[in-house]
């Protein structure tokens, strides 16, 4: 029976909205470090940084998925959002990279009858209050009021800028 | 049909026996009448007959047959060897080596025939016997030899040694034999699973009769060996019985001490005895070494023979070994960590035993993760007699074809560097043998014209030299005209004739590896050298090494190559932009300066610097990687710059950094294929506090600095020095 099936999802938050990422996909979470920025990269690539002996890279969410308003770095300086700051690492396929997030909230299991396909709108729509662009969703939930975004890993590297990635590995 | 591992094992030791060949090919060209070299050929042709007979790789036995007959021959006396000979014999060696290909891609298909033809003709000439005659004669012989010798295996001196050494390691030495069935149909086949199965878990040392004999089939029902294991004797005789067509094992433990006596009794026997027991010894552990599909007897065989220490090899995936090398810098970022903690410990509650006693630890685990790393970096290397073993036929041949006589000499084959080293510096060094082959060393009448004696010497020595490899090609050949050098390097308009003069003879050297400076037609005939030297060049710089030339008229020329000993880790010169830290590869820093702004001259919209008279253009990599700086510093023109020349393929930059950190050995870490390559980043590296630094691309750099073309930099600087 499709009611129960549970997809299990990790919460975090960028800003003040919740998003969530299959737990499968999450390798594991590590506190926010120095990121090392990486010239001439896209924009959207933070820098790298050291995981136990290799070299991963890290993304800037917000940048990649385009959600306007909205900086990491912004609020660096309030002690209190720094402390909470966390890096995801996914593995995708063969590459692991990590994500910054301001926070972890939870682990938790949506039933996929609460999960609802994105919105038909046009990629850039402002929804659930924020600017994102719709191609890197998986759906949203609606978890005791609370509106949680699904992000789908599989689009995190390799978006539609696969051209401009394609051009940095020339 | 053969597992994968066997047809490896059989390729290893087709590669082996093949090197062996071609070796004592070339060493029988310079003396036709060693007897010992003949043996070698003629044994390792058996060798491959053998086991290539086994594998059903037909043509191979075929050919290798013909090889071996002919090696008869030549070791009876029938046949004398000419150097029209050792020259079909080394096309019969070239076609064994496409044999090999055609095993991993059977389309090339091989076409034996002729190197066949040729081969026979030399028995055509001796027509007392026909080919399949001395075929059969072979084994006749050895039946005979056999007969002569007694059954039962006896322990000698150099057995006894081995067996004593394997009691050490808690191995327990048996003497095995078995009968076969009566009706067994493929002998040598049962033979081979025996000693297969045997070596699963021991090792063989030894057989009468010898192995291979047994594996051409040349034996009665049984046969006998001596067997080192730590399983108990029902084992070892479970494990046989269980082999079809196994009539009968008998399993006996030889002790030394008995042994010993046995020997005491056996030199009372007459000396004649004596000698062909020997002599059987050092056959049958020479041939036990070959067909024995199986390092471990090999090594073994070895050590009975020569006394030398068995070494035992595990192949590993060089992933594994990565692996753990990447687990091992985890070990000492942790470590650093670790100390850290020490220190704040210190600062905060003082010096107290507890503290002490971590401090002790974490010392002493910075030791052992310092000394694990070294020997995984060690297991990572190869000797370089990979590569090296290929260069003694190939000077050969063009020394032929060029009708120069040279006296080739290699040192130093067993210097062990990074696979990945010796993957990228075999081509390079082909190019400069050839070059000294070609150009430098002159015809055999010229050099006794001059006084020097007909053959020519060229020496390829490697050895290491603090954490480097050096690798010296040096001839005594006609040397490079510099004056010549210096006449071309107008002609080709790269500079004016007053530049070219004031420069040093030795910068007029280096110029042989500008590209454009050479090609081949042109300066070869005047400079004797240029071939493509500055493809040698680059691609010794790509594994970060450094080529030097050094040559006297009428003395010689010697190139001297200094190469990482792994490419994992390199020197690096730290700078800091910002607050970020950058590592700069040692190998393409010239210097370091500091140059105040009123310095910086511009030419066109490039910003140069004048250094000692050159040109050199500038590059802010600050702005140039776009970094936004938050530790604000304003522009004051007084203010000085630290300024770092790198150089790479003979063009250089200045590039402005905010500090320099100092020297430091970084380990080089890939960005991935995520963020793939990057303009002027060739990787990263984690430094000690865990936080990671950005390797610089010199020649992506030095590439990238844009608006002028350094040859016109060069144009200008001209202009601007006179």
């Amino acid at each position: 029976m499709s009611t129960d099936t549970m997809e299990q999802v990790v919460v975090f938050k960028l800003g003040d909205q919740d998003y969530a990422l299959d737990i499968m996909a999450v390798k594991e979470i590590i506190r926010m470090e120095k990121i090392t920025k990486i010239p001439a990269a896209p924009d959207f690539i933070e820098g790298i940084i050291s995981l136990r002996g290799s070299v991963i890279p890290i993304i800037d969410l917000s940048k990649r998925f385009g959600i306007s308003g909205y900086d990491y770095i912004d609020n660096s300086d309030d002690a209190a959002v720094n402390s909470n700051k966390r890096i995801i690492v996914l593995q995708v396929k063969e590459t692991v990279f990590g994500i910054i997030v301001d926070a972890v909230q939870e682990v938790m299991s949506i039933p996929e009858n609460s999960l609802e396909p994105p919105p038909e709108v046009v990629s850039g729509t402002s929804f659930a209050g924020v600017q994102i662009d719709i191609a890197y969703l998986k759906g949203i939930a609606k978890v005791n009021d609370r509106l949680i975004i699904l992000i789908d890993h599989n689009r995190i590297l390799y978006g539609h800028e696969t051209e401009e990635l394609q051009q940095m590995a020339m | 049909m053969f597992s994968d591992v066997e047809i490896s094992v059989f390729m290893d030791e087709l590669e082996e026996k093949l090197q062996i060949i071609n070796d004592n090919l070339l060493i029988l060209e310079q003396d036709v009448n060693n007897q010992e070299v003949l043996q070698e050929i003629f044994r390792a042709a058996h060798t491959i007959k053998g086991s290539s007979g086994i594998m059903g790789y037909e043509k191979m036995t075929k050919l290798t047959h013909e090889i071996e007959n002919l090696f008869d021959k030549i070791r009876s006396g029938k046949i004398t060897v000419t150097s029209e000979m050792i020259n079909v014999l080394f096309e019969a060696l070239d076609v064994l080596k496409m044999l090999k290909d055609e095993i991993t891609d059977p389309s090339l298909n091989v076409d034996i025939s002729d190197v066949l033809s040729k081969l026979s003709s030399y028995f055509k000439s001796d027509s007392s016997e026909s080919i399949e005659k001395a075929y059969d004669q072979a084994p006749l012989k050895q039946d005979s030899e056999q007969e002569k010798k007694s059954e039962n295996i006896e322990v000698d001196d150099a057995l006894a040694e081995v067996i004593s050494e394997a009691e050490l390691r808690g191995f327990t030495a048996y003497k095995i034999k078995v009968d076969l069935d009566e009706g067994c149909q493929m002998k040598e086949v049962r033979a081979f699973l025996i000693f297969e199965t045997l070596q699963k878990s021991g090792e063989i040392v030894k057989s009468v009769p010898s192995a291979e004999d047994l594996q051409d089939g040349k034996f009665d029902l049984s046969f006998e060996v001596v067997y080192l294991t730590k399983e108990d004797q029902d084992q070892i005789k479970n494990m046989l019985m269980s082999i079809a067509e196994v009539e009968n094992v008998q399993v006996s433990a030889i002790s030394l001490q008995e042994s010993e006596t046995k020997r005491e009794d056996s030199d009372d026997l007459k000396a004649d005895k004596e000698r062909s027991t020997d002599e059987r010894e050092t056959k049958s552990a020479k041939a036990s070494a070959t067909p024995a599909k199986e390092k471990t007897s090999k090594s073994a065989a070895a050590s009975s023979a020569h006394a030398v220490k068995p070494v035992k090899t595990v192949r590993v995936d060089v992933q594994k070994l990565d692996n753990l090398m990447n687990l091992v810098g985890e070990l000492v970022i942790e470590r650093t960590r670790l100390n850290r903690f020490v220190e704040l410990f210190e600062s905060k509650y003082g010096s107290d035993e507890l503290i002490e006693s971590l401090s002790e630890m974490s010392n002493h685990l910075g030791y052992v993760a310092g000394e694990l790393q070294e020997q995984i970096m060690k297991a990572r290397m190869l000797p370089i007699s990979q590569i090296f073993n290929r260069f003694p036929r190939m000077v050969r041949d063009t020394a032929q074809k060029l009708g120069k006589e040279i006296d080739f000499i290699v040192e130093g084959k067993e210097t062990e560097l990074d696979r990945n080293v010796i993957e990228m510096i075999g081509d390079p060094l082909i190019h400069l043998i050839r070059n000294a082959i070609d150009h430098g060393i002159e015809t055999p009448e010229e050099r006794v014209k001059k006084g020097k004696p007909r053959k020519g010497k060229l020496l390829l020595k490697a050895s290491y030299h603090e954490s480097h490899i050096v690798i010296i090609i040096e001839d005594d050949g006609k040397g490079i005209d510099v004056q010549k050098i210096r006449e071309k390097a107008v002609e080709r308009g790269l500079y004016d004739r007053e530049t070219v003069e004031r420069m040093s003879d030795k910068e007029v050297l280096d110029l042989i590896f500008r590209s454009g400076f050479s090609t081949k037609d042109e300066v070869s005939d005047l400079s004797g050298r240029g071939v493509g030297m500055d493809v040698v060049r680059t691609a010794i710089e790509q594994i970060n090494g450094v080529v030097e030339v050094h040559s006297e008229i009428n003395v010689g020329t010697r190139f001297t190559i200094r190469l990482p000993l792994t490419l994992a880790i390199i020197r690096s010169l730290m700078i800091s932009l910002g607050d970020q830290i950058y590592a700069f590869p040692m190998a393409n820093v010239q210097e370091t300066l500091r140059v105040s702004e009123d310095e910086i001259k511009s030419i066109g919209n490039s910003e140069v610097i004048v250094v000692r008279d050159k040109i050199v253009p500038l590059l802010r990599l600050k702005e140039h990687f776009g970094i936004v700086d938050n530790t604000h510093e304003d522009a004051d023109l007084s203010k000085e710059l630290f300024v770092v020349i790198i150089t790479s393929m003979d063009k250089c930059a200045a590039v402005v950094v905010d500090k320099l950190l100092g020297e430091q050995e970084v380990v080089i870490k890939s960005l991935g294929d995520y963020l793939g390559d990057i303009d002027g980043l060739s990787g990263a590296t984690i430094l000690g506090d865990g936080s990671v630094a950005l390797i610089i691309d010199a020649r992506g750099l030095v590439k990238q600095t844009k608006g002028v073309e350094s040859r016109e930099i060069e144009m200008a600087g001209v202009q601007y020095a006179s």
